[in-house]
C-alpha cells in the first residue's frame, strides 16, 4: 500500500490513514464531495507532519475528486495537482508516481480543453534519464498542441520529432518511424529544407533498419537531389548510407532495369559532340592543319567566316548558286550551333561526346566504368528500311565500338567534363541516349599517415565496395521557337538533334601538313613553304580546292611555271624565286618577258578567292601523299594576321548524303615593317628616240627602310625593279650613283629613276587580252629574277586584283551629257597611265648569330601622272579633331568637268637648245640662237594649239630671270596636232648681252579640236630653261 | 545584433533564412518554424481588435533559455522573424523596431527587382549585405 | 489626347517607380518568351528603334534646337537636352576618338535600373538596350547613321554605365526609313 519514503511510516490504525481510507471509500462510491473534504483534511494532517508522500497522494486524490464532482461549487484546484507532482518529483523522488500524477492531470486538463497547460505540464516532466517516458510524454504533448482550438501544428510537428528522437534512443524503431512520418507531413514541401532533409535522413535510416527499403531509397534520394545545406561530413554520411541501402535493394532484384541515379548533375545543354579524329600535335617541322577540335572555344564571328568561305566554294562548284540542300559542315556541335538537322557522321570515324558533370555535394564522387548508352538502327546497303532497333550498351562492338572510362573523379562542388568516344562500324541511325556508370564514393578522405587524399589521384585506393550501377539520360531541350504567331503565343521548343547522328558511307579524309611554315615575316617577304596533302582514308578524293579571304597571301604557282625544287630539303639555300644568270654588263637595261594573267588564275570573271590545288593527277588515292610548294608573301600591313584556309574536297564516287568535305586551317602570321615604296610617274622632257612616238615617262621610285627592329635586319638590298603593264615597260635606269642607293640601312631612303617607254606594237596588249609585259632592271651583281614567272608574277597579279577590287571613285555617267563625257574622258586619259612597279629586295638579317637572307617584293600601282602612289597606304597622322560636317553641299553630283590640272596636260612642251652659246658681241651685237620647241600631243584626239611668244609679265618669277631677249619671227603660232603627234617649232632667240637667260617664256594654250565653247587652257611649263650667253 | 533572421511568406514557407554561427542552423530553423504558431496567434488576436496601421511590429514572441524571438508582419502577410541572443540585454525595443524597418525597406527593394518573382527565395546581394550588417560578427 | 499648343518645357509628371517597374516587366517578359539573352537584346534594340523614330519629332518640337553642324554638337544636344528632358539625368561626354566620330556617354545613375539585380543566368543580357535603339532610331531620322552600344554597365559590376556612340555615315538617300 502506501509507502512512506520520507521515513515516516504510519501504522495502519493511524487516524490520518483512517481519514484517507474513508476518503477513498467515498471516492469509490462516487460521493465526491465528501471524498474531497476528507482528502483535504488528510492532506492537512500529512503536511503538518511532513509526511510528504502521503500529502502528495492526498492532494492528488483531492484534485481528482474535485474534478469528478458534477456541478462543482469549487473551481478545480489545479495547484493541488501541481504541488503533488512537484512533491513526488522533487521531495519523494518517485518518478513513477509523478508520471501517474502527470498523466492524470493531463487528462483532466484536456477534458477541460486546457490543452496548452496540459502540454506544458507534460513537457515539464520530460527529462534526460528516461527516453521512453520522455518520448511518450512528448508525443502526448504534441497531440495536445494539435487539439487546441487554433491548432499549433508546428509545435505538434516539432514535438513529434523530439518524440521520435527519444523513441529511437529508447530502441523503439517502429514508433520512432511513425513519429517522424507524422512530422514529415507537416514539413513536406513547405520549403524548410534543412528540417526536411533531417527528417528524410532519419526516416531513411529507420526505414532501412526496419527493412523498408523502398522508403529508404526514396527518402535518401530526396536529400541528394535537392541542394542541401549540410556540412561535408553529413553529406558524405548521407551518400554512403544511400549507396549502402541501394546496393541492398538492387541485390534483391538483380534483373531490374538500371535505376536513374540522381548524382552527379549533368548539364545537358552543355553537351558537345565532335565528329572526327583527335588532332595530332605538330610533329617536328611538320605542322598539321589546325582544323576544329573540342579544345577550341566557340566564336560566332569566326564560325560566320568559315561559313562564308564554304558557301563561296560550294557556289562556285555548283555554277554560281548554292544548292538548296546545302548545310555548312559542322564538326563540333554545341549549344550555339544550329542543331535542327540530323548531323552526318562517316563510318569508321570516331564520334566524341563531351558530357558536363557537376558535383553539388561537398564530398568527391567517383564514377567508374563510365560509358555512353546508345540506340542504333543499322541500315542495309540495299537501302531497305531495316526496322530492327537494338538498344545496346556494350555488347555489340562490331556495330558501334564504345569507349569505357574506368575511373572518373569529380571533386566536391566541381564541374568537370568527360569525353567519351564511339566508333561506328556500320551505317545507320545512331541515337545517344545517356550514360551509364557506377556511382561510388571515396573511402575516407584521410589515409593512414594522416595526409589527406590528393584530389584527382587515380590510384586504386578508391574503394569500390560501395557503388551502385545506374544511368542518367541525356535530354537536350531545343531552342525556343518564336517565328510564327502560334509559336510566339505558346511555349514551343524546336528540336535539338546533336545526339542523333546519321552514320553514312565511307568518305575520303584529307590531312594537310605544312612544312617550313613561318610564323613571322617581314611585310612583303616571300618565303617558300611546302604543303603535304595526305589521303588518310580508304576512298580516293578529288576536286581539291583552297578558299581563303586573303588570296594575296599565298600561291601554288602559275600554270605554265616550271616548278622550282619540289622537296623541302633541296631548297634549303635556294632562292624562292626563279632566277636566271645574266651578263652583268647589260646592267642598266631592262630584260623583257611576257606573261598573261590568265595563266596565274587571275582572269576576268574568275573568283580569286577559290584556288584549285594543282595536284599532279586530279585524284588523290587512298594512302597517297603529295607535296607541293607554296609561296607566301607577308601581308603589307604590320601586325598579327589570322589567315583562314578552307580546304575543300569531294569523293570520286558520288555519295547521296555528303557531297563534299572540308578541312580548316588558321595560320597566324606576325608581320613587321620592312620597306615603304613610293613612286611617281611624269612625262619625260628628253629628246625622243627613234620611234618618234610620244610618251616617254620618267618613273621616280623612293624606297625607304622603315624597319624598326635594329637588332634583326641589318640592311636591305634592292636587287631588282620590274615593271608590269599592258602598254608600258621600263627601259633603263637613270641613276647617277650606281649601287649606293640600292643598299639601305635602317631608316635610309633610296631614290631611283627609270625611263619608261611604250611597248612595241607586237608587245602591246590589245583591249581584250590579258597579256602583261614585264621588264626587269637588275642592280648589283645579282641574278635576274624572272618576274613573269612564279612566284613573282603570282603575287603581282594578286595584288593587282585586290587593288582593282577596291572601290574606285568613278564619276557617274549621265546619259544626256554623253558627248561632254567623252571629251572629259579623253582629257582625263592624258593624265592616266597604267604602269605597275615591282620592287624586289633582299634583307640581311642576323638571328642567333647566323646570317639569313630574306627575299621579298613590293608592288606600286601607278595610275595617274604626277600623283604619288604607295606600296601600302600609310596611316595619315590625324590632324586636329576633324569635325564631321553635316551641311549638305550645294552641288551633290561629282563634278563632271575636267579639272584645270587635267586640261593643262594635254600638250607636253620641251625646249631644246644648247646650254651655253659663245658669241663675239664685240663683232656682232646681236646673238641669234636657234631653239626648238617640241610640242607633243598626249591625248588621243586632235588638239588645237596656240603658242604665244610675247613676254607677258604674268608671274613674278618670270620677271626676275628672263632679262631682255626677244623671239624673232612669228609671235603667235596656231597649230593643230593629231593624236600622239609630235611637232617641232623652230624658233630663234635674239640676245644683246651676255648673261644667263630663261628661255621658258613661250606660253602654250591648248584645247580639244571638237570643243567649240571651251577656251584653250594654258599648258604646264617646264622649269626655267636657262641658257648662258658668253662673249668670246 | 541578431543571430538569425528569417523572412516568411504568406503561406508560411521561408523566403530567406540566415543564421550565424552556422552550426546550430537546424535548431534555428526549428525555432523559427515553431514561432510561426505564436505569430499566427498574435495576428488573429490583432485581427479582432481594430488594427492600427503602425502596429506591424509584434514584439517579443517567446523567450527561450538563451534566445529571444521577435516578430513583425507586413500588410501583405509577409512575416519577419528575428532571433537575438538573450544575453544581449542592451538591445532595446526601439532598436529592434528599427531593425525590422530596415528589413522591411530592403524587402520592398527586392520586390521591385523585375527578375524577382514573388514567392521565390530571396537571392539579392543587396539584401544579403543588409542582413550581414545586422548579424553578430562572430570571428 | 489633344496636344497643348504651348509645349514649351511642360512635361507631365509620372512616377518614376511606375516607369522603372514597367520597363522591368517588359524585359522579364521578353526573357520568358525568348529564353535567349541575345534574342532579347535584339528585340530591345528593335523596340528602342521604333520609339526613337517617333520620339525625335517630339524632341525637335519641344526643344527647338537647330540643325547640328558637327558631331560634337550632336553629342552635346543628346546629353544635355535629350537625356535631361526624357530621363531627367545628364550624362557626361568623354573619350572622343581622334577622328571625331566616336564618343562615350557616361551615366552615373540609370533610372531604368533602380532596384534591378541581374540574376546569374542572364549574364549576357544588356538590360538597358532599349536606350541604344532609341538613340539609333532618333538619329537616323535626322540623317545620321550611328551605332550605339553599352561598354560598361552598373548591373554587371562596373562603376558607371557607359554608352559608346559611333558615327557611321551620313544618310543621303531619300528612301523612307525602314520600320523593323
Amino acid at each position: 500500500e502506501l509507502k512512506n519514503t520520507s521515513g515516516l511510516l504510519y501504522p495502519p490504525e493511524a487516524p490520518e490513514l483512517q481519514i484517507r481510507k474513508m476518503a477513498d471509500l467515498c471516492f469509490l462510491v462516487q460521493h465526491y464531495d465528501l471524498a474531497y473534504s476528507c482528502y483535504h483534511t488528510a492532506k492537512k494532517d500529512f503536511l503538518n507532519e511532513q509526511a510528504m508522500l502521503y500529502a502528495a497522494g492526498a492532494l492528488e486524490m483531492a484534485a481528482v475528486s474535485a474534478f469528478l464532482q458534477p456541478g462543482a461549487p469549487r473551481p478545480y484546484p489545479a495547484h493541488y495537482m501541481d504541488t503533488a507532482i512537484q512533491t513526488y518529483r522533487d521531495i519523494c523522488k518517485n518518478m513513477v508516481l509523478a508520471e501517474r500524477c502527470v498523466l492524470l492531470s493531463a487528462e483532466i486538463l484536456k477534458s477541460q480543453s486546457k490543452y496548452s497547460e496540459a502540454a506544458a505540464l507534460l513537457i515539464r516532466l520530460t527529462s534526460e534519464d528516461s527516453d521512453l517516458r520522455s518520448a511518450l510524454l512528448l508525443e502526448q504533448a504534441a497531440h495536445c498542441f494539435i487539439n487546441m482550438k487554433s491548432p499549433m501544428v508546428r509545435k505538434y510537428a516539432f514535438h513529434m520529432i523530439l518524440a521520435g528522437h527519444r523513441f529511437s534512443k529508447a530502441g523503439q524503431k517502429k514508433h520512432a518511424l511513425r513519429c517522424y512520418c507524422q512530422a514529415m507531413q507537416v514539413y513536406k514541401g513547405k520549403g524548410w529544407s534543412l528540417a526536411e532533409d533531417h527528417i528524410n535522413f532519419t526516416i531513411g535510416r529507420q526505414s532501412y533498419t526496419l527493412r523498408q527499403l523502398d522508403n529508404a531509397v526514396s527518402a535518401f534520394r530526396h536529400i541528394l537531389i535537392n541542394e542541401s545545406k549540410q556540412s561535408a561530413a553529413q553529406q558524405g554520411a548521407f551518400l554512403r548510407e544511400y549507396l549502402y541501402v541501394y546496393k541492398n535493394v538492387s541485390q534483391l532484384s538483380p534483373d531490374g532495369p538500371l535505376p536513374q541515379l540522381p548524382l552527379p548533375y549533368i548539364n545537358s545543354s552543355a553537351t558537345r559532340v565532335f565528329f572526327g579524329h583527335d588532332r595530332r600535335p605538330a610533329d617536328g617541322e611538320k605542322q598539321a592543319a589546325t582544323h576544329v577540335s573540342l579544345d577550341q572555344e566557340y566564336d560566332s564571328e569566326s564560325s560566320q567566316q568559315w561559313r562564308e568561305l564554304e558557301e563561296q566554294v560550294v557556289a562556285l562548284v555548283n555554277k554560281g548558286t548554292i544548292p538548296s540542300s546545302f548545310q555548312p559542315t559542322q564538326y563540333c556541335l554545341n549549344s550555339y550551333s544550329d542543331n535542327s538537322r540530323f548531323p552526318l557522321a562517316v563510318v569508321e570515324e570516331p564520334i566524341t561526346v563531351e558530357v558536363a558533370f557537376r558535383n553539388p555535394l561537398k564530398v568527391p564522387i567517383l564514377l567508374t566504368d563510365l560509358s555512353l548508352l546508345w540506340k542504333f538502327q543499322p541500315k542495309d546497303f540495299s537501302a531497305k528500311d531495316d526496322e530492327e532497333v537494338k538498344e545496346l550498351v556494350t555488347s555489340e562492338p562490331e556495330m558501334i565500338g564504345t569507349e569505357v572510362i574506368s575511373e572518373f573523379l569529380v571533386n566536391s562542388e566541381e564541374s568537370k567534363v568527360a569525353r567519351l568516344k564511339l566508333f561506328p562500324h556500320h551505317i545507320g541511325e545512331l541515337h545517344v541516349l545517356g550514360i551509364v556508370y557506377n556511382l561510388g564514393t571515396i573511402q575516407g578522405s584521410v589515409t593512414v599517415d594522416g595526409i589527406g587524399a590528393l584530389p584527382g589521384c587515380h590510384t586504386g585506393k578508391h574503394s569500390l565496395s560501395m557503388s551502385v550501377r545506374g544511368r542518367q539520360d541525356l535530354e537536350i531541350q531545343g531552342p525556343r521557337l518564336n517565328n510564327t504567331k502560334e509559336e510566339k503565343t505558346s511555349i514551343k521548343y524546336g528540336p535539338d538533334r546533336r545526339l542523333d547522328p546519321i552514320i553514312t558511307e565511307e568518305m575520303p579524309l584529307l590531312e594537310v601538313f605544312f612544312i617550313h611554315f613561318p610564323t613571322g615575316l617581314l611585310c612583303g617577304e616571300i618565303r617558300k613553304a611546302y604543303v603535304e596533302f595526305v589521303n588518310v582514308s580508304k576512298c580516293p578524293l578529288t576536286g581539291l580546292k583552297v578558299v581563303s579571304k586573303r588570296p594575296e597571301f599565298f600561291t601554288f604557282g602559275g600554270n605554265t611555271a616550271v616548278l622550282t625544287p619540289l622537296s623541302p630539303s633541296a631548297s634549303e639555300n635556294c632562292s624562292a624565286y626563279k632566277t636566271v644568270v645574266t651578263d652583268s654588263t647589260s646592267v642598266c637595261t631592262a630584260l623583257v618577258s611576257a606573261a598573261s594573267s590568265v595563266d596565274f588564275g587571275i582572269g576576268i570573271g574568275s573568283q580569286p578567292e577559290v584556288i584549285p590545288v594543282p595536284l599532279p593527277d586530279t585524284v588523290l588515292l587512298p594512302g597517297a601523299s603529295v607535296q607541293l610548294p607554296m609561296w607566301l608573301r607577308g601581308p603589307d600591313e604590320e601586325g598579327v594576321h589570322e589567315i583562314n584556309f578552307l580546304f575543300y574536297y569531294e569523293s570520286v564516287k558520288r555519295q547521296p548524303r555528303i557531297r563534299h568535305r572540308i578541312l580548316r586551317h588558321t595560320a597566324v602570321i606576325c608581320t613587321s615593317r620592312s620597306l615603304n615604296v613610293q613612286a611617281t610617274v611624269c612625262r619625260s622632257n628628253s629628246l625622243e628616240d627613234e620611234e618618234g612616238r610620244g610618251g616617254n615617262m620618267l618613273v621616280f621610285v623612293d624606297v625607304e627602310n622603315i624597319n624598326t627592329s635594329e637588332a634583326g635586319v641589318k640592311e636591305f638590298h634592292i636587287v631588282q625593279v620590274s615593271s608590269s603593264s599592258k602598254h608600258w615597260k621600263l627601259q633603263r635606269s637613270v641613276n647617277l650613283s650606281e649601287n649606293k642607293d640600292a643598299k639601305l640601312a635602317s631608316r635610309e631612303k633610296g631614290k631611283f629613276c627609270f625611263k619608261a617607254v611604250r611597248c612595241k606594237e607586237k608587245e602591246a596588249a590589245t583591249q581584250s587580252s590579258e597579256k602583261y609585259t614585264f621588264a626587269d632592271i637588275i642592280f648589283g651583281n645579282e641574278q635576274q629574277i624572272v618576274s613573269s614567272a612564279s612566284p613573282c608574277a603570282d603575287f603581282f597579279y594578286r595584288s593587282l586584283s585586290s587593288e582593282l577590287r577596291k572601290p574606285q571613285a568613278q564619276p557617274s555617267v549621265h546619259a544626256e551629257k554623253q558627248p561632254l563625257e567623252d571629251a572629259v574622258r579623253l582629257i582625263q586619259k592624258c593624265s592616266e597611265v597604267d604602269l605597275n612597279i615591282v620592287v624586289l629586295w633582299k634583307a640581311y638579317v642576323v638571328e642567333d648569330s647566323k646570317q639569313l637572307i630574306l627575299e621579298g617584293q613590293h608592288h606600286v600601282i601607278l595610275r595617274t601622272i604626277g600623283k604619288e602612289a604607295f606600296s601600302y597606304p600609310q596611316k595619315q597622322e590625324p590632324p586636329e579633331m576633324e569635325l564631321l560636317k553635316f551641311v549638305r553641299p550645294e552641288n551633290t553630283t561629282v563634278s563632271s568637268r575636267p579639272s584645270v590640272e587635267q586640261l593643262s596636260s594635254l600638250i607636253k612642251t620641251s625646249l631644246h637648245y644648247p646650254e651655253s652659246f659663245n658669241h663675239p658681241f664685240h663683232l656682232k651685237s646681236l646673238c641669234l640662237v636657234p631653239v626648238t620647241l617640241l610640242l607633243s600631243n598626249c591625248s588621243k584626239t586632235d588638239v588645237d594649239v596656240i603658242v604665244d611668244l610675247r613676254h607677258k609679265t604674268t608671274s613674278p618669277e618670270a620677271l626676275e630671270i628672263h632679262g631682255s631677249f626677244t623671239w624673232l619671227g612669228q609671235t603667235q603660232y596656231k597649230l593643230q596636232l593629231k593624236s600622239q603627234e609630235i611637232h617641232s617649232l623652230q624658233l630663234k632667240a635674239c640676245f644683246v648681252h651676255t648673261g644667263v637667260y630663261n628661255l621658258g617664256t613661250p606660253r602654250v594654250f591648248a584645247k580639244l579640236s571638237d570643243q567649240v565653247t571651251v577656251f584653250e587652257t594654258s599648258q604646264q611649263n617646264s622649269m626655267p630653261a636657262l641658257i648662258i650667253i658668253n662673249s668670246v | 545584433m541578431a543571430v538569425c533572421v528569417a523572412v516568411i511568406a504568406k503561406e508560411n514557407y521561408p523566403l530567406y533564412i540566415r543564421s550565424v554561427p552556422t552550426e546550430n542552423e537546424l535548431k534555428f530553423h526549428y525555432m523559427v518554424h515553431t514561432s510561426l504558431d505564436v505569430v499566427d496567434e498574435k495576428i488573429s488576436a490583432l485581427g479582432k481588435a481594430l488594427v492600427d496601421q503602425r502596429e506591424l511590429y509584434l514584439g517579443l514572441l517567446y523567450p527561450t533559455e538563451d534566445h529571444k524571438v521577435y516578430g513583425y508582419v507586413t500588410n501583405s502577410k509577409v512575416k519577419f522573424v528575428m532571433v537575438v541572443d538573450a544575453s544581449n540585454t542592451a538591445l532595446r525595443d526601439n532598436e529592434i523596431r528599427s531593425m525590422f524597418r530596415k528589413l522591411h525597406n530592403s524587402y520592398t527593394d527586392v520586390m521591385c527587382n523585375p527578375f524577382y518573382n514573388p514567392g521565390d527565395r530571396i537571392q539579392s546581394r543587396a539584401f544579403d549585405s543588409m542582413v550581414t550588417s545586422m548579424m553578430i560578427q562572430v570571428c | 489626347m489633344s496636344r497643348q499648343s504651348n509645349r514649351g518645357t511642360e512635361s507631365k509628371k509620372m512616377s518614376s517607380e511606375l516607369f522603372t517597374l514597367t520597363y522591368g516587366a517588359l524585359v522579364t517578359q521578353l526573357c520568358k518568351d525568348y529564353e535567349n539573352d541575345e534574342d532579347v537584346n535584339k528585340q530591345l534594340d528593335k523596340m528602342g528603334y521604333n520609339i526613337g523614330v517617333r520620339l525625335i519629332e517630339d524632341f525637335l518640337a519641344r526643344s527647338n534646337v537647330g540643325r547640328c553642324h558637327d558631331f560634337r554638337e550632336t553629342a552635346d544636344v543628346i546629353a544635355k537636352v535629350a537625356f535631361k528632358m526624357y530621363l531627367g539625368i545628364t550624362p557626361s561626354i568623354t573619350n572622343w576618338s581622334p577622328a571625331g566620330d566616336e564618343f562615350s556617354l557616361i551615366l552615373e545613375n540609370n533610372p531604368l535600373v533602380d532596384f534591378v539585380e541581374l540574376p546569374d543566368n542572364h549574364s549576357s543580357l544588356i538590360y538597358s538596350n532599349l536606350l541604344c535603339g532609341v538613340l539609333r532610331g532618333a538619329l537616323e531620322m535626322v540623317q545620321m547613321a550611328v551605332e550605339a552600344k553599352f561598354v560598361q554597365d552598373t548591373l554587371k559590376g562596373d562603376s558607371v554605365t557607359e554608352i559608346r556612340m559611333r558615327f557611321i555615315r551620313r544618310i543621303e538617300d531619300n528612301l523612307p526609313a525602314g520600320e523593323e
